[in-house]
């Protein structure tokens, strides 16, 4: 029975770990992706990012505690671990499907409220990868 | 056993209710603004409509799903029943937020597309 316990636990552990890392990094990053002004966000898009984040701790804590239960009870430390690497698995692929949907309609928004100016010029792409190559050697 | 589980369950899901209601309702009104073009007054107003039918409906959905037929006879059964109640509560809570955003997000887009068309 305690091992059970130990399962869910843990089980509960890193899916919300991983859960808030995700959601931080789309808090920190969303607002300056479909903000109107590149260099600051707006309210606009600091409270739509707010809105996205609280939607995403919903829905996953959701799923993470609605699908505690389910697997077959484990017995030992073995079948304990193979439940866990089910589950949690489970998880992570739910929580990348919401992300990518979630990136998605951002893409979107950010469409719908920057509508395009014209295409990067060559020569900026360059100076960008030349940039990204300098800093990662 | 089980009375512990339902009074922890109203308490976690109406702390949550609260909580989201009060972010909802700070963030929901910048836009909203900006689904109705800057009309304030109009939109302070749908943001109020919003926040009491949101109250509403998410506290009537949590005191109808308390009850449950299941025996709780251990810690783990106690555990199991609660994070199946407070999820149901939080992924409804959830799908529904994103549906609201969706409609206004709609709503919006039909604005936008009209004021094009004129």
């Amino acid at each position: 029975m305690s091992i059970m316990i130990w399962t869910y636990g843990f089980y509960l552990v890193l899916c919300l770990a991983v859960t808030i890392w995700v959601a931080q990094t789309l808090s920190s990053h969303a607002p300056i992706f479909v903000a109107r002004n590149e260099s600051e966000p707006d309210q606009l898009a600091r409270s739509l990012t707010q809105l996205i984040t609280v939607g995403f701790y919903l829905v996953n804590i959701g799923i993470i505690s609605l699908t505690l239960k389910y697997g077959q009870a484990a017995i030992d430390a073995v079948e304990a671990l193979e439940l866990l690497s089910t589950k949690v698995g489970a998880i992570l692929v739910v929580l990348g499907f919401v992300h990518f949907v979630i990136l998605a309609k951002l893409f979107n928004i950010r469409q719908r409220l920057n509508p395009p100016r014209g295409t990067t010029t060559p020569g900026q792409l360059d100076q960008a990868i030349r940039k990204d190559a300098g800093q990662a050697y | 056993m089980i009375l512990g589980c339902y009074v922890f369950y109203l308490l976690v899901g109406i702390c949550v209710i609260v909580t989201v209601g009060q972010i909802l309702h700070h963030n929901g009104r910048v836009f909203i603004i900006d689904c109705l073009d800057g009309n304030e007054k109009a939109s302070d107003a749908v943001n109020h409509l919003l926040l009491a039918a949101y109250y509403l409906l998410n506290i009537a959905l949590v005191v109808l799903n308390l009850s449950s037929r299941q025996p709780v006879d251990s810690f783990l059964s106690a555990v199991e029943l609660c994070s199946a109640k407070i999820g149901i509560v939080l992924l409804t809570l959830g799908l529904m937020h994103f549906f609201n955003m969706l409609v206004l997000g709609t709503i919006k887009l039909r604005r936008c597309q009209a004021q094009s068309t004129k």
